[in-house]
C-alpha cells in the first residue's frame, strides 16, 4: 500500500467523493482503512425507517461512539429512535426529521425536546416533513427555543394550528432561506399578525402550495421586514382558478404599496397568468437575474414588460418551457440578452433564426429548446442554425426537446455531411440530448470525439454500428439508450 | 518576476511568480521572506513530481480562486474532471499518490481535489478484494471479522 493511503488526514479528502455504499466497502478493506474511513461514513447518517424493528446494538454499534462525526442526520420520529439519548453531536449541521408511522408520539414529544436542547444549537439546516396538525405544542416550542443558529428551514407536507404558528415564525425569524411546501396553516378569527417577528436576514422564500393563509399575509407580515429578500418562488395548487387569481391580485396590489422587494432579482412563479406576470415584473426595482416561468401563462405581455424595463440586458437564467413564448420571442431573447447563461424555451423555428439578427448571448452555457426546420428549406435553415450555434463557444449542454405536436417536422442532423463541422467551436460541450433518432456513421463519430473532447453523454436513440458506439464508449461518452 | 524552486534531489526549477503562487505554501513563504533571489527549497518533493506539479500550475495559472461552497455536494462533482486534468492524471499509481502528497504539502487545493477524485473514481463500485488488489493492500481481517464489519454497516450499504 502506498504511504499516501495510510495518512489519516488524506483519507477524508478521498472519502468526500464517495457515497455511503462505497464508504462501507472501504471499511472492510483492512484495519487501517477501517479506522480512517469510519468518521467519513458517519458524516451522513440516515436511520432505517423502522428503528423499533432493528437492534441498534448489533446493526449500528458504532453510532453512539461516532455521534460527534455526524454532520447530516435523517430519521423518522418513532418511539425507539436510538439517538434521543445523544448529547454530543457537536458536528450536527443538517437535521431532517419526519413523522413516520406513529407508535408512541407521547414518548417522542417528551424526548425530542431534550435531544434538541443538547444538539440543536449548531444546526444550520432543518427539514421537517409530515408534521401533522396534532404535533404537540411542546415540539414546536422546543424547536424554536433550541435551534437558534439556523440558516435554512424547510417545512414539507405539514399542517399547523394557529397556536403553533408563532413558534414556527420564531424558528424562521433569522433564517436566510425558507421553504414552505404543501403546508396548511390553520387560522382562527383572532390570529394576530406577526408584528414581533422580523425576517431581516431572509434571502430566499419558497411559498409552494401553502394553504390557509393568503398571499396578502406575505405582503403585510413577511415582505416589509424581509429587506434582503433576493429570490421568491410561488406556486399554488390549481384547484380553483378564481381563488388563485384573487391571491395573485392581492400580491400585485400589495407590492407597490410597500417599500419592499428592493433586492428581489430571482423569481419562480408557476401557474399564473400573463397579465399577472406583467404586473409583478413591473414592480421589480432590481434588474432581473433569473426567471422561472415554466407551466404558466407567461407570454407576450410579460415579454413586453421585460423588454420595456430593460431586464433583457441583465437576465442570466430564463426557464420558459410550457409557456406561451413563441419562436420569434425565443429568437429575440437570443439576440438581446447578452448575459444569458441558461435558456429553456418551448420552440425555435429555423425560419425565425434566418429572419432574425445575430445572437448576442455569448455566455450561454445551457440551451434547452425544440428546434424545428421547414421541410422545403431544411438544408439552408439547418446551416443557419448551426452557424448561430457555433458562436456559443461556452455551451456545455445542448438539450433539443421533442414536441409531440410537431414530431413529424425535421430538426437538426448532427452528421458531417449535414454541416456539423461548423460546431467544432463547441469544445466545452459535455451533454447532448437528441429528440429523434440520430444516424451516425464512422466519420461522424470520429469527428465528435476529435472535436467535442469534453462530451460525456449523448441522450437519445443513436442509429450507429456497434463499432461506432464502441468508439464513443472508448472516449467515455455514454449513451443512456444503448 | 521569476522564482526558483529546489527539489529534494537538488534540481532547480525557475517559474513565474504567479505560477509558483498557485501553491499557498510558496505564496506564504514569498510573503514572509519578501523579494529575494535565493531559491525556495522544497525538501519533500522530488524533481519528477515537482515537474508535474509545475505543469499543472502553469496550465491553471489563470484560473479564478476556488470558492468553497458548503451547500455543494462534492459527490455530485466527482465526475466532472476536465479533459486536460483527466489526461494529466493518467499516470501510474506511484506518481498519482506522489502528486497528491505534493499537492497536500504545497497546499494546492484544486490539484489535491482532482487527485483525490481520481483515487475515488478508482475505488467506486469495487469489492473490498478488488480494492486490495488495486492498491496492493494486505487483508489483516479474519473472515469472521470481515463478516462482522459487513453486518455492522449494512445500514449504509442499503442506501
Amino acid at each position: 500500500m502506498h504511504f499516501a493511503l495510510t495518512l489519516p488526514e488524506l483519507i477524508p479528502h478521498i472519502a468526500q467523493h464517495l457515497d455511503q455504499t462505497d464508504l462501507a466497502i472501504c471499511l472492510r478493506v483492512c484495519r487501517e482503512w477501517q479506522q480512517s474511513f469510519i468518521p467519513s461514513l458517519y458524516r451522513d447518517v440516515v436511520l432505517p425507517p423502522e428503528p423499533h424493528r432493528i437492534n441498534f446494538q448489533t446493526h449500528m454499534p458504532d453510532l453512539h461512539a461516532f455521534q460527534h462525526c455526524i454532520h447530516s442526520l435523517s430519521f423518522q420520529i418513532n418511539v425507539a429512535t436510538p439517538i434521543w439519548s445523544f448529547a454530543g453531536c457537536v458536528a450536527l449541521r443538517r437535521l431532517h426529521m419526519s413523522f413516520g408511522i406513529a407508535l408512541n408520539i407521547q414518548s417522542a414529544t417528551t424526548e425530542l425536546p431534550t435531544f434538541l436542547a443538547n444538539n440543536g444549537r449548531y444546526l444550520t439546516h432543518l427539514i421537517l416533513e409530515r408534521f401533522p396538525r396534532w404535533t404537540m405544542h411542546e415540539v414546536w416550542t422546543a424547536l424554536a427555543a433550541s435551534c437558534t443558529n439556523l440558516q435554512t428551514v424547510e417545512l414539507w407536507n405539514s399542517a399547523l394550528d394557529a397556536e403553533n404558528q408563532p413558534s414556527l415564525w420564531k424558528l424562521c425569524s433569522n433564517v436566510q432561506h425558507l421553504v414552505l411546501k404543501n403546508v396548511f396553516l390553520f387560522t382562527n378569527a383572532d390570529s394576530s399578525a406577526l408584528a414581533t417577528v422580523a425576517f431581516s436576514r431572509l434571502r430566499s422564500l419558497d411559498w409552494v402550495g401553502v394553504e390557509g393563509v393568503s398571499l396578502a399575509f406575505l405582503c403585510t407580515d413577511v415582505f416589509p421586514s424581509a429587506t434582503h429578500l433576493e429570490s421568491f418562488r410561488y406556486s399554488c395548487h390549481r384547484q380553483g382558478r378564481i381563488e388563485n387569481s384573487h391571491q395573485i391580485d392581492s400580491l400585485c396590489q400589495g407590492l407597490p404599496r410597500g417599500s419592499f422587494w428592493k433586492n428581489v432579482h430571482s423569481l419562480r412563479l408557476d401557474g399564473i397568468l400573463d397579465t399577472e406576470f406583467a404586473a409583478i415584473l413591473r414592480h421589480l426595482s432590481v434588474p432581473l437575474q433569473s426567471l422561472h416561468a415554466s407551466c404558466s401563462g407567461f407570454g407576450g405581455l410579460a415579454m413586453g414588460v421585460m423588454r420595456e424595463r430593460g431586464h433583457f440586458a441583465t437576465v442570466q437564467g430564463l426557464h420558459l418551457t410550457q409557456t406561451f413564448v413563441e419562436s420569434q420571442m425565443v429568437q429575440e431573447i437570443l439576440e438581446s440578452c447578452p448575459l444569458l447563461e441558461e435558456l429553456a424555451a418551448p420552440q425555435l423555428c429555423g425560419r425565425d433564426v434566418e429572419r432574425g439578427r445575430a445572437w448576442g448571448c455569448r455566455w450561454l452555457k445551457s440551451l434547452s429548446c425544440q428546434i424545428v426546420l421547414d421541410d422545403e428549406d431544411m438544408a439552408r435553415q439547418q446551416a443557419t442554425v448551426f452557424e448561430k450555434l457555433s458562436g456559443l463557444v461556452l455551451l456545455k449542454e445542448l438539450h433539443l426537446r421533442a414536441n409531440f405536436r410537431a414530431s413529424a417536422r425535421p430538426t437538426l442532423d448532427f452528421r458531417v455531411e449535414c454541416g456539423v463541422d461548423v460546431l467544432r467551436t463547441l469544445t466545452k460541450l459535455t451533454r447532448l440530448v437528441l429528440p429523434t433518432p440520430q444516424i451516425l456513421g464512422a466519420e461522424d463519430v470520429e469527428w465528435m470525439v476529435a472535436h467535442w473532447v469534453n462530451l460525456r453523454e449523448i441522450v437519445g436513440t443513436l442509429r450507429a454500428t456497434d463499432a461506432c458506439l464502441e468508439i464513443l464508449r472508448a472516449h467515455r461518452v455514454v449513451n443512456p439508450h444503448d | 518576476m521569476p522564482v526558483t524552486l529546489t527539489s529534494l534531489d537538488d534540481v532547480k526549477f525557475t517559474v513565474d511568480k504567479d505560477v509558483a503562487e498557485r501553491s499557498i505554501l510558496i505564496k506564504n513563504m514569498i510573503e514572509d521572506v519578501g523579494e529575494s533571489d535565493s531559491p525556495i527549497p522544497l525538501p519533500n518533493v522530488s524533481s519528477a513530481v515537482l515537474k508535474k506539479v509545475i505543469e499543472y500550475c502553469e496550465h491553471h495559472r489563470n484560473d479564478p480562486v476556488q470558492v468553497q461552497d458548503e451547500t455543494d455536494d462534492p459527490r455530485k462533482r466527482s465526475n466532472d474532471i476536465e479533459e486536460w486534468d483527466m489526461k494529466f492524471m493518467a499516470v501510474d499509481q506511484e506518481m498519482l499518490f506522489e502528486i497528491i502528497l505534493a499537492a497536500n504539502y504545497l497546499d494546492i487545493k484544486p490539484l489535491l481535489d482532482v487527485g483525490c477524485k481520481t483515487v475515488a473514481n478508482i475505488i467506486k463500485g469495487k469489492t473490498p478484494e478488488e480494492i486490495r488488489k488495486t492498491f496492493n493492500i494486505v487483508n489483516d481481517f479474519t473472515p469472521e471479522e470481515e463478516a462482522q464489519i459487513k453486518k455492522e454497516n449494512e445500514w449504509a450499504e442499503d442506501r
